[in-house]
């Protein structure tokens, strides 16, 4: 993927795609982010949250939406929900207005954002200008113990791959082993899979094998891949 | 036969719990400080928690007849927020005087980040200064090359061995750590890390010198009764009694007797209940008749 960001393209598609499902909810869109308040403030924490209480019952992305998605930097869009949507549109307008502050705040919007909220910020990372500055925030989204969030930034997301460094992305692979997040949802893991995260893997594997319990099998899959340099595991 | 959890987190934990563990003959814990399940974003939280544990969680085992102790420090899952750890660790430097405190713990590595490496460095120089013996929890990803790392630094920094205790071990960490001299913690956990059968096969192969086991019940899927359940499996396997009381009792004694803050002596003098008594003017009674037992007759543990 471009590291670079939709400049300033992705929020009027986003909203574009709010309006098709409820005219009302665009209107409350438009308004909230003709004088965006900046992520973290209490401000925007309230519409953030309010946003979810909009689009119920609106279907999910499809179609010809989902192309156009995918291009914004969206790997899976047809898991998104289209309050998803809507807090994405949000999200991007206030980090566009935002500038250098954007990692602190959105961090601090992070820290008092409930699990789905926190979700979106992950799920939403590679919609932002400059997404390599949120490495750190989305790093340590990866020692959350709860699932749907640590899911957020390692599956169907294509940040990690462009901006982890590797001892970051492997531990994240490695907690997906352990906490049975299918290995396919990690997007880039063929071209990130390296000799260190074999040496993790194939410890982890004698471990189970020592202690009797079954080896997920994503872990074979891991191990027994090829790189991409077409060589496998000694 | 006496009990000793060397390594559970009682604050997760109810009063049928305590009760239970009592009955099972379970009369001294250490609860080493953890994190919660998510992490604390204010140095404040630590505190109150630090309080916790060497006042309320302490009164409240009591109230069981059990005598509890704890191990303080920055645990490596929250040690990646840079906002918390200086105030922490200047938290954690203060309450290790608190009696009570019979070790620096649990820390260790969890990313294995060069902010765990820091923290962990700036824990292990407190405890050389407190003369506190260390408790060690291993990461549960990449386990093996963490345990090298974490007894590679502590060798590095000067601490003795003996005033090591690894936790968490599994069949092929056991030999590393005990190679190493250091004390070996084994967490029997319903499902994961260690379960009765194996650590059975584990006793027999290398014996009870320096090993232990705990149950590192917390807020998760977890038992507390763990311990005498392994005893129970170790009885019913054979193994001697003796390497089944140095295991269970003699052993986390003696290592955290190092600490000077643990009486072996008093430790064999069972701790009579008094429901009556009050912590702050709060009691674990909510209504009921107080249990009280006369000194010295600490079986009636209440049901």
């Amino acid at each position: 993927m471009s590291t670079r960001p939709a400049e300033r393209r992705t929020q009027p598609i986003l909203a574009l795609l709010v309006a098709a499902r409820d005219p009302d909810g665009a209107a409350w869109l438009e308004a909230t982010v003709a004088a965006p308040a900046l992520p973290g403030t209490p401000g925007f924490m309230r519409a953030f949250a309010a946003a979810s209480r909009r689009l119920r019952g609106s279907p999910p992305p499809q179609g010809d939406e989902l192309p156009a998605l995918r291009a914004l930097g969206i790997a899976v869009p047809e898991r998104w929900s289209a309050q998803r949507l809507l807090r994405a549109a949000l999200l991007v307008a206030s980090v566009e207005a935002t500038g250098e502050e954007a990692p602190a705040r959105l961090t601090a919007a992070f820290r008092t954002s409930d699990s789905e909220e926190r979700a979106v910020i992950l799920q939403s990372l590679t919609l932002l200008p400059d997404p390599a500055r949120f490495a750190p925030l989305a790093a340590d989204a990866c020692r959350s113990s709860v699932q749907p969030v640590f899911e957020a930034v390692a599956g169907d997301n294509r940040f990690p791959s462009a901006f982890f460094a590797e001892p970051i992305f492997n531990q994240m692979v490695l907690k997906a082993v352990f906490t049975g997040m299918p290995l396919a949802r990690i997007v880039g893991l063929a071209e990130r899979t390296t000799p260190a995260l074999r040496r993790m893997a194939a410890d982890f594997r004698s471990e189970r094998r020592a202690a009797g319990r079954v080896v997920p099998a994503d872990l074979d899959r891991l191990l027994d891949a090829p790189f991409p340099d077409g060589t496998t595991t000694p | 036969m006496k009990l000793f959890d060397p390594h559970i987190h009682m604050t997760s934990r109810t009063t049928d719990d305590y009760a239970a563990m009592r009955r099972a003959g379970i009369i001294a814990v250490t609860e080493p400080a953890f994190w919660l399940g998510q992490p604390r974003t204010h140095a404040g939280s630590f505190e109150d928690y630090f309080l916790s544990l060497v006042g309320w969680e302490r009164f409240r085992a009591s109230q069981f007849g059990i005598r509890h102790f704890c191990t303080l420090g920055l645990n490596p899952k929250e040690a990646n927020n840079p906002d918390i750890v200086d105030p922490v660790l200047e938290l954690v430097d203060l309450y290790l005087e608190k009696d009570g405190v019979v070790a620096v713990g649990e820390i260790g590595y969890d990313d294995m980040t060069p902010a765990e490496d820091d923290i962990l460095g700036r824990q292990v120089e407190m405890a050389l200064r407190h003369g506190l013996p260390i408790m060690v929890h291993t990461p549960h990803r990449d386990k093996k090359a963490g345990t090298r790392r974490t007894i590679d630094l502590l060798r590095e920094a000067g601490v003795p061995p003996h005033m090591v205790l690894i936790d968490h071990n599994n069949e092929e960490t056991l030999p590393i750590t005990l190679d190493s001299g250091c004390w070996a913690g084994h967490t029997i956990y319903p499902g994961s890390k260690m379960d009765e059968p194996r650590m059975v096969g584990l006793v027999q192969t290398y014996g009870g010198e320096r090993i232990m086991i705990n149950s590192s019940a917390d807020w998760g899927i977890s038992d507390p009764l763990k311990v005498p359940k392994t005893t129970d499996a170790m009885v019913a396997a054979g193994i001697a009694t003796d390497t089944i009381d140095t295991i269970v009792w003699r052993n986390p004694i003696a290592f955290y007797a190092q600490s000077g803050r643990l009486d072996p002596a008093e430790l064999e003098i069972p701790l009579p209940v008094d429901q009556r008594l009050l912590f702050e003017g709060n009691t674990v009674l909510r209504g009921q008749a107080p249990a009280v037992d006369v000194p010295a007759a600490a079986t009636a543990v209440p049901a």
